[in-house]
């Protein structure tokens, strides 16, 4: 079964390298149109990593989130599942797979880089608290990657409109304010979950570790990372701050990502490093 | 017997003359129904637009260019000799790519429209309400509307934006997305003004407003786009309310300041605005695009945009023509299968009155005593083998006509050897 598993893992990540590429050159060459194709590799790659996460969970017993394989896995599986669930809805979205689906790749060829063994869970990780923190976290950090994303389109487009050029980018981008409206409402799901997710972390640190924060450096950064998407939405709702300079905050948020996300674990260390 | 075309177009006829030449509709079907009368015109039909008034017919004598030219000067009450030199006169193959290349889109003035492909098949509408036309034109026509869309959807010919107000809207779209919704204030009468308004109204906005120093003017045109008529000094109040402004008022100095949009934007709260300026001298002072969140462009920005757009589409021209030359083919093909299905026709039926005549002789005679069943055995036997005998040949014919490799001259051939009779066409 552990063949079956890795077997599938790797499938799915050659299809996620092919549909980047796919995705890449026909939003670079203006006169590709590959229909359909990339998002059903996407699809089908996403199949294959959806048993190869199920199987793995039946052999460790429960949800894959504790090494960085693991965690890596996840979090690209929910990004792709998000970026679908987009796709369906709009038919010029699809081309944000240019942005996503190699972020994804890049995750996955990363994480498959990192042991893959089933790692028997720490004392401080069993706890129901974990099923519940981190899935939370993942889906905001999901979200906001893809608003993330959909920043860049908004930056792109602006430039195209302003120097006043009809590229080949611009009729299969989403427009402008399709971009923003994306990244507001994928800002909004995912300041939530994070919202959430902080909350029920502190939670979870009363039960495991005797109080409820501790500033140690994920924490700190998740409440900066926190922090900048509340003046994202802030400036937004009540300034009526719109365009370059609160899409630049977003840009800024998603590095605070990355390093909450990442760096915390390897370059500083602290409670939250598992790996 | 060969296809025919004569006509005029914008390259070869001044737009004085053109202008005498050209049909309505309603003319353009009374016209064929006068002519199909004449025998010497056996298919005919008539594209006319305002760049070209072009007949297209099939005819076996030579002499129809005159009688036709006769038709149309007495039908247009000019002198022949007025036209005749800017008149093009093609045949068969050159007939049939100078069609193709018209619905394609490489012929018209404007490189790549879209319209002569409607106006094509309009013409073959006409031509079948008035019945002037035979299996011939039709499949003419039918593979030159066929040849339009394939250039259109296999090559780049028909994309960007070809005119002014076509590129504005296409930026509109880059900016709004849909624009469904989204409302729209035109500042001014300015034709080009109007004409990009009138492309604009076609998308469903939520709302037309329209400017104008003279009132009167502002409601005239607000009725034709089914929009509001405002006074001109509500019109910096009217800013922040609208997405979209085309400007093209005669104005010699700026009709909306860097103050004004600014102001606009914070009441707006930062919601993208998009302002077309058509204006010569500009309407809109030029530092409004430093603004974050505006996005103004002025006649030579759009006019930019079209010239690039010309640009690339005639580096897809080579990819029509090759277009062009397979559906040459393919009329060819079916010209040839025409020629083919009576000649395989005539052969069946020659061969089974015979096999029939014989049997029935022997039937009556010296195998009278057969019973019903034996006969039907010997009817279905010497069925079989005539079958058998004439597959090769038949399949050869079949085979000729679709270019496959056959010896040449085949049809000819088995016409000789069988004494088939070359029936006519049609």
């Amino acid at each position: 079964m552990e063949k079956i598993e890795t077997l599938s893992f790797q499938i799915s990540l050659i299809l996620y390298f092919s549909a980047s590429a796919l995705f890449i050159l026909e939003l670079c060459l203006k006169s590709k149109n590959f229909g359909r194709l990339p998002v059903l590799k996407t699809l089908i790659a996403f199949s294959f990593q959806t048993l190869s996460i199920i199987l793995r969970s039946v052999r460790a017993g429960h949800p894959p989130m504790a090494t960085l394989f693991e965690t890596f896995s996840l979090l690209s599986w929910i990004i792709v599942l998000l970026y679908l669930l987009q796709v369906r809805s709009r038919v010029n979205h699809k081309s944000l797979g240019a942005f996503i689906i190699p972020i994804v790749f890049i995750m996955n060829a990363i994480g498959i880089t990192s042991v893959s063994e089933i790692v028997p869970l720490q004392p401080a990780l069993q706890s129901i608290w974990f099923f519940i923190h981190v899935p939370l976290c993942f889906f905001g950090y999901a979200c906001l990657t893809i608003a993330f994303c959909s920043s860049i389109i908004y930056f792109i487009q602006d430039r195209n409109l302003k120097i006043k050029n009809l590229t080949a980018s611009f009729q299969k981008l989403p427009s402008l304010m399709d971009a923003d409206d994306l990244c507001y409402k994928m800002v909004t799901i995912g300041f939530t979950l994070l919202t959430v997710g902080i909350i029920t972390g502190s939670f979870w640190a009363q039960s495991a570790w005797g109080s409820y924060w501790q500033w140690d450096p994920k924490e700190t950064w998740s409440l900066i990372t926190w922090l900048l998407y509340a003046i994202y939405l802030h400036t937004r709702l009540i300034g009526g701050w719109r365009g370059k300079r609160t899409n630049l905050v977003i840009i800024i948020g998603f590095i605070c990502v990355v390093i909450t996300f990442l760096g915390v674990n390897y370059i500083i260390g602290g409670l939250h490093t598992y790996i | 017997m060969s296809i025919t075309l004569l006509g005029v177009n914008h390259k070869t006829c001044p737009v004085e003359i053109r202008e005498k030449l050209s049909f309505s509709r309603e003319k353009c079907k009374d016209f064929l129904s006068k002519l199909k009368k004449d025998p010497l015109l056996e298919e005919i039909a008539l594209l006319s637009t305002c760049n070209r008034t072009e007949f297209y017919y099939f005819s076996g004598k030579e002499d129809s260019k005159e009688k036709l030219l006769d038709y149309l000067a007495e039908e247009k009450a000019i002198d022949t000799g007025e036209f005749k030199k800017h008149l093009y006169f093609m045949k068969d193959r050159e007939a049939m790519e100078h069609l193709f290349s018209v619905s394609s889109g490489i012929d018209s003035m404007i490189l790549g429209e879209g319209q002569i492909l409607g106006q094509t098949k309009e013409a073959l509408e006409i031509a079948r309400e008035a019945e002037s036309v035979g299996p011939n034109i039709c499949q003419l026509l039918r593979i030159g509307i066929s040849c339009g869309k394939r250039a259109r959807t296999e090559t780049g010919i028909g994309t960007g934006a070809s005119s002014i107000s076509f590129a504005a809207i296409e930026f509109a779209k880059m900016l709004f997305g849909s624009l469904t919704g989204r409302s729209a204030m035109i500042i001014g009468a300015g034709k080009m003004g109007q004409l990009t308004a009138r492309q604009l109204a076609r998308h469903n906005l939520s709302q037309v407003i329209v400017a104008n120093k003279t009132y009167e003017k502002a409601v005239e045109m607000a009725e034709a786009f089914n929009g509001k008529a405002i006074h001109f000094d509500k019109m910096e109040e009217h800013l922040s309310k609208v997405d979209i402004v085309i400007s093209s008022t005669g104005a010699p100095h700026y009709v909306l300041r860097y103050e004004t949009v600014r102001q606009a934007l914070r009441v707006r709260r930062n919601k993208p605005l998009f302002l077309i300026d058509i204006a010569v001298p500009r309407d809109i002072d030029p530092d409004v695009n430093k603004l974050p969140n505006v996005y103004l462009y002025d006649i030579d920005d759009l006019q930019k945009v079209v010239e690039n757009t010309l640009g690339e589409r005639k580096e897809e021209i080579a990819k029509v023509r090759n277009i062009i030359k397979e559906e040459i083919e393919n009329y060819f093909c079916w010209a040839r299968g025409r020629e083919v299905v009576p000649i395989i026709q005539a052969l069946n039926k020659k061969a089974d009155d015979l096999r029939s005549e014989e049997l029935e002789s022997i039937f009556n005679k010296k195998l009278s005593h057969l019973s019903e069943k034996d006969r039907e055995l010997i009817d279905y036997t010497t069925k079989k083998i005539m079958n058998k005998l004439l597959h090769k040949t038949i399949v050869t014919l079949k085979k000729s006509s679709t270019n496959g490799r056959v010896p040449g001259n085949a049809p000819e051939l088995i016409c000789e050897l069988f004494e088939l009779e070359r029936s006519g066409e049609n």
